[in-house]
């Protein structure tokens, strides 16, 4: 069992760096909202299958398809911040009115999935074609090579735009001390926004590189949702680069937790490590670490 | 609402409960079946999420359990209904008191996620662990309750009886509710940490709630059981939640009759829907997300506030 | 330059402001002094867009403020040095600067350039801590960071609200002589402070609050001398408790 472990983690950082995509997503929405994105994980779903309808229903070539998704999925999300968040956050509602319209948005959503593209399982050709990378006794496949890649860009694109570009340092600023924000002439509803669509950004890319790993549905949401929260609770929430490690520690944890405990079980032990998590250290494991080290969220 | 009207409104209430399936079909006396085992735990689930203001995604789970606890003992043990029933009640309620102690004392949105989580593990857990639960196929065979020798055989007798046990749970609503601890839980709901100083017992309070609530859902569960003659713990996945949080969004979270007000038309909407049955859902939440926006208080909480407007 | 006709704020059941009217000509120095809770925050908080105003009207040079949104408002020319500082910690000073200048991030760099050189003249210690987090720096750097944040968005007016509060008192003078400097050079002030004898120092006309109501107004200098001062300076003075 135990040559298996290089096997286990290679796989548990693959899928783990697509929770970390999914979390970081997590982490910008809490950031400016100080809102749990209970839809968040609707997002990965709808990038999947929404690469799906354009790909399978519409014939469109794979790549169109997946550009096509993400603009709908982000177009989606800023709809969803317009039409349930931003009247809610004008009557200055409570905490929970929040969390229940989400998950009202979190269930309109797969609905309209299953109804409109379908109610099946559905998987996307790998996007590499057969192509592997042999690091060691592990071989990464084409799809997997991907996922690292795309994970890197956008640590490397969000460290950039947070540090670097006007726009970015305005939405901390927003998400620090809204009001001053305001005063400096920085339109903190409109950062909301472009909070929301960021995360659905990152939702749908997370999704449409993880559907030819395995499959996706309609009600995959949940799942996501759960998992990417643990990801972004493990890094400590708000910290987006605890939010990619937090994602590839969850992915082998439940790499390792499917082979050793049970792979009967399947999400599970993943959600049991998550309650473990939440009980025992609900401010995560990286804060600290990252506050010494950088500024960034 | 005033006090003289809770009384008329008992009254009349139990006297519709009465007449129904006088009156109505077959058909009308199932969907009411299916609208009084919501409301019951739309009941316990006010309590804890509108007066002492927890949230819980994973109160669908509390129904599996007390469904399975039921259908396991009756058919695989061959105990009586009625011991079956509080038997599983009881169990239920011990899983809720050891899972509640330490998850009660988390914020709000992480509250949310993980009574969501521990929802999710007992369903998927459920339609797994076939030496207990029969995986997916369940639990087949489960006997009509049946007390002292009368069995509940007929659609119209399993109303009757789930209505009671609605209605007597519903009164205990209100006794809890205007007794020292709905007070309590109303104080611990608007501010914890202010209760806390007052000298309410938050902690033994919100427990207290949370595992009540659990125990209702869970008599709820066990009676479904007994009406399908049958379990599945996929009956009790996430759509069962989903339409238990629109069903007290729309009655009124926090109010009285708000679990009956919503959940007697939102089972209507749901079983009249014939060929649009896959639109259910959607529906659901479209309503519970419409409320949200529109009707906060909700139906209840609106006609509440119209009429304190009148009286000015 | 700035006209405030009958400003009413309330918070729910509290009336913070009551019908309150006041002007600053251009170039101006002008004071708002009284006692805790007479709504001398509340006036800033008011006519810099925080919080609506339930009756009344904010005019600045002619142009009706009152319906614009409290982030449209630095466009319009109006800049505020909030009460505690409010800089964003976790964010550098250069960050904290950059960001004042948000509003004019269409105009050329070179100019936005050079207002950040000016304002690093001004208060050469934050030179030295461009890079350091804003929330490492001490009560006078913040304070000081708030105002040259503030400068950066070129404003016609700048309203300050309690910028002695916390400070040492070799800091503070400092900070005054600065904003004397600023006025020297041309810029309106509008000065919301509870230690009176500053306030009327460095002001040229000063307003009375208590209570929501202005209570008395005219020349700094006179009004030092008036009875009514003397009651909110024995009372006021140093007694900063919550």
């Amino acid at each position: 069992m135990l040559n298996l472990v290089p096997l286990l983690l290679a796989n548990g950082i693959v899928f783990g760096a697509i929770y970390g995509i999914n979390a970081v997503g997590f982490s910008i929405l809490y950031n400016s909202t100080n809102i749990i994105n209970f839809t968040q994980g609707e997002f990965v779903m709808l990038g999947g299958m929404l690469t799906y309808a354009l790909y399978e229903q519409a014939h469109l070539p794979l790549w169109l398809a997946a550009l096509g998704a993400i603009a709908a999925t982000t177009a989606i999300g800023l709809l969803v911040e317009r039409l349930a968040i931003r009247p809610l956050w004008r009557r200055q509602a409570k905490d929970w009115t929040y969390v229940f319209m989400l998950f009202a948005v979190a269930t309109v959503l797969p609905n309209l999935v299953m109804l409109l593209i379908s109610r099946d399982a559905h998987t996307l050709p790998a996007f590499g074609g057969a192509a592997t990378l042999k690091l060691g006794s592990v071989t990464f496949t084409s799809q997997a090579v991907w996922v690292l890649a795309l994970t890197l860009v956008i640590a490397v694109a969000l460290h950039g735009f947070y540090n670097h570009t006007l726009l970015g340092k305005a939405m901390k600023a927003s998400a620090v001390n809204a009001r001053a924000a305001a005063w400096m002439g920085i339109p903190v509803e409109r950062m909301v926004a472009l909070s929301f669509a960021l995360a659905a950004l990152l939702g749908a890319l997370g999704g449409i590189v993880f559907t030819p790993l395995t499959s996706t549905q309609f009600n995959a949401g949940v799942s996501f949702t759960l998992k990417g929260f643990g990801a972004a609770i493990i890094g400590g929430l708000g910290n987006i680069t605890g939010a990619i490690v937090g994602g590839l520690m969850l992915g082998i944890l439940e790499a390792l937790s499917t082979a050793f405990i049970s792979s009967l079980y399947g999400d599970a032990v993943t959600y049991a490590i998550l309650f473990v998590i939440l009980l025992v250290r609900p401010t995560g494991f990286f804060r600290p670490l990252v506050e010494l080290r950088e500024q960034e969220i | 609402m005033s006090h003289w009207a809770t009384p008329v409104g008992l009254v009349v209430l139990t006297g519709a409960v009465i007449a129904l399936p006088l009156l109505g079909s077959l058909f009308v006396v199932t969907v009411m079946i299916l609208a009084g085992l919501f409301t019951i735990v739309a009941i316990g689930l006010n309590l804890l999420v509108g007066y002492a203001g927890k949230i819980s995604f994973g109160h669908n789970a509390f129904m599996a359990l007390g469904a399975y606890g039921t259908g396991i003992l009756t058919t695989r043990f061959e105990w009586s209904p009625v011991l079956a029933l509080v038997a599983a009640a009881a169990g239920t309620g011990l899983v809720a008191l050891s899972v509640g102690a330490p998850i009660l004392r988390l914020r709000g949105h992480y509250l949310a996620m993980v009574t969501l989580a521990l929802g999710q593990i007992v369903i998927i857990v459920s339609t797994r662990w076939t030496e207990v639960t029969g995986g997916l196929t369940g639990v087949p065979g489960v006997p009509d309750f049946t007390v002292l020798g009368f069995a509940f055989d007929t659609k119209v007798k399993m109303y009757y009886l789930v209505w009671g046990v609605t209605l007597a749970l519903f009164l205990l609503s209100f006794r809890l509710i205007d007794s020292r601890f709905g007070r309590a839980l109303r104080a611990l709901g608007a501010h914890e940490a202010a209760a806390e100083a007052l000298g309410v017992p938050v902690v033994r309070c919100r427990v207290q709630v949370f595992v009540l609530s659990a125990v209702y859902a869970a008599i709820a569960g066990s009676l479904y059981a007994h009406f399908l003659n049958y379990v599945n713990g996929t009956f009790f996945d996430l759509p069962v939640m989903i339409q238990l949080m629109a069903m007290l969004v729309v009655g009124g979270i926090g109010t009285r009759w708000g679990p009956i007000v919503g959940a007697v038309p939102l089972m209507w909407v749901s079983q009249s829907l014939g060929r649009y049955a896959d639109y259910s859902l959607l529906i659901f939440g479209l309503l519970y997300g419409g409320a949200l926006l529109f009707l906060p208080r909700g139906m209840c909480g609106a006609l509440a506030s119209w009429v304190e407007r009148q009286r000015r | 330059m700035l006209v405030a006709e009958n400003l009413t704020v309330s918070y729910g059941h509290i009336d913070a402001l009551k019908g309150v009217s006041l002007r600053v000509e251009r170039g101006e120095f002008v004071g708002v002094i009284g006692p805790n809770g007479a709504g001398k925050t509340s006036l800033l908080l008011a006519l810099s867009g925080a919080v609506p105003a339930q009756t009344g009207r904010i005019l600045l040079d002619g142009e009706d403020l009152t319906a614009v949104p409290q982030h449209l408002r630095v466009g319009r020319g109006m800049a505020i040095v909030p009460e505690g500082r409010e800089v964003f910690g976790p964010l550098s000073v250069m960050e904290n600067l950059e960001l004042g200048a948000y509003h004019r991030r269409a105009a050329p760099r070179a100019e936005v350039r050079a207002d950040l050189e000016m304002v690093l003249d001004l208060f050469p210690i934050l030179r030295a801590r461009t890079r350091q987090l804003a929330a490492t720096l001490s009560g006078g750097e913040q304070q000081m960071l708030a105002i040259g944040r503030a400068l950066m968005s070129r404003p016609r007016l700048l309203l300050l609200d309690e910028p002695s509060l916390g400070l040492a008192p070799v800091v503070t003078q400092e900070i005054f002589r600065t904003l004397g400097r600023l006025h020297a050079q041309g810029l309106t002030c509008l000065l919301v402070e509870q230690d009176a004898a500053l306030a009327l120092a460095t002001t040229s006309r000063s307003y009375v609050f208590r209570t929501g109501l202005v209570v008395a107004e005219g020349g700094s200098a006179e009004l030092r001398q008036s009875p009514l001062v003397e009651e909110i300076y024995l009372g006021g003075e140093g007694t900063t408790s919550c």
